[in-house]
């Protein structure tokens, strides 16, 4: 295929992969016989490859605080006002949660529990912990407050236990291990758990690395935004853990 | 659970990193970018998409809809604010580096040139990554346009770039 003269808006489409095949293999095969033409496509394809360059600078520039909030809050239908008995909850909890902050990573280090072969916290689609997993039984099972080992030198601690507002129950808890310490939040459904949000800090020294503060905003909104009531207590607890996770009245 | 709506949530997590640099393609300014990409999520998170709509594409047509009925108008603080620099300040000036900051100076010059229109289907092609076909849709113009459009706007970058060096 010859052509006297290929048009900018040809070589645009080529850079685009938008041109038809036979004009692509037609366009490639005259660049390398016209120097002058492939001097063109050089010409547009580096204005393009500086543009885009310019544009991925704002990858460089601190995101707005309110843009995080939108990114590191899952949405919700119900908005639950905040309890003054869940903020001191967390306050008295916050020295040993790992907490973490960037909220763009949030649902990533969620997905990534389970992205390793063999992780015995293994998650499936949307934070599903699977049921066979060692996480899920100490989800199912465990008392708060008191670890249950998930695997060599890994422990889950459920850590708070509140009914939600979709009619369901949720907890709080951590899981330590000597590459680091996560925090999240799983709410079950159906019999199965899911993590709904989670925070990660690494370990240094064999101790938890908590972010300035130890403030765990992205935990706190998710609770905010999702619990029914106060958190259940004691008592309560075991009377729901011994009921399988029965929803009654309290 | 309200899982779908935190499902479209984790989406827009994806994506809101590239949604971020097509905004910034628009506003070319950082705090525009921010309030723009914001409202973008807003929007998507709060209003009913249609089933047949894929979530990326609603969310750059979103995005444009909002820049060009709300945020546009902020022309006084978006010409005003300073340009990203190209390294964070902290490094040495190397030659290299210095390089690197005039060409990034020189095609965000080139950015801020381009007349609306250019600037509009290169940021969808080129940044969101639209087909032409889709970039056509969104905008409403023929494919014919959207090719001469673009292929005007890269040619006037080339030409400015040049002209800088």
């Amino acid at each position: 295929m010859t052509r006297a003269s290929w048009t900018d808006e040809q070589i645009s489409a080529f850079l685009d992969g938008e041109l038809s095949q036979a004009d692509t293999e037609a366009l490639a095969l005259a660049v390398e016989r016209d120097p002058a033409l492939a001097a063109r496509v050089e010409r547009l394809g580096s204005a393009n490859r500086a543009y885009v360059s310019a544009v991925a600078a704002i990858d460089r520039h601190p995101m707005s605080d309110d843009v995080k909030s939108i990114l590191s809050t899952p949405p919700t239908a119900k908005v639950i006002p905040f309890r003054a008995k869940v903020g001191a909850f967390l306050t008295e909890h916050r020295a040993i949660a790992a907490a973490l902050v960037c909220a763009a990573a949030v649902w990533s280090v969620s997905s990534n529990l389970g992205a390793q072969s063999g992780n015995p916290l293994s998650t499936g689609p949307d934070g599903l912990v699977v049921a066979s997993s060692p996480l899920h039984r100490a989800l199912e099972t465990g008392v708060t407050g008191a670890p249950v080992q998930v695997a060599a030198n890994v422990s889950a601690t459920p850590r708070l236990t509140f009914a939600s507002a979709e009619d369901g129950f949720c907890r709080q808890f951590d899981v330590s291990s000597p590459a680091g310490a996560t925090s999240a939040i799983a709410c079950r459904e159906d019999g199965q758990w899911r993590t709904q949000v989670a925070v990660f800090g690494k370990a240094r020294g064999g101790d938890y690395q908590t972010a300035a503060g130890g403030k765990s905003p992205v935990l706190e909104a998710f609770i905010d935004q999702h619990i029914s009531g106060a958190p259940l207590n004691a008592a309560e607890e075991t009377k729901v853990l011994s009921e399988h996770w029965k929803r009654v009245n309290r | 659970m309200a899982r779908d709506r935190t499902a479209l949530h984790r989406e827009l997590v994806g994506l809101a990193p590239q949604v971020r640099r097509y905004a910034y393609a628009l506003t070319r300014n950082p705090a525009d970018a921010d309030d723009l990409l914001q409202a973008t999520l807003e929007r998507v998170l709060s209003k009913p998409m249609p089933e047949d709509a894929e979530l990326a594409k609603w969310t750059y047509r979103v995005c444009r809809n909002v820049w060009i009925d709300e945020i546009r108008s902020r022309k006084v603080r978006r010409d005003a604010a300073p340009e990203i620099e190209a390294s964070s300040g902290n490094e040495a000036s190397t030659e290299q580096t210095v390089a690197a900051r005039m060409a990034l100076q020189r095609a965000q010059a080139g950015m801020e040139k381009l007349p609306e229109d250019q600037r509009e289907v290169l940021a969808m092609v080129a940044i969101a990554g639209l087909a032409y076909r889709d970039a056509a849709e969104a905008l409403a113009i023929p494919i014919g346009t959207v090719m001469s459009r673009l292929a005007r706007a890269r040619a006037a970058l080339a030409a400015h770039m040049e002209a800088a060096t």
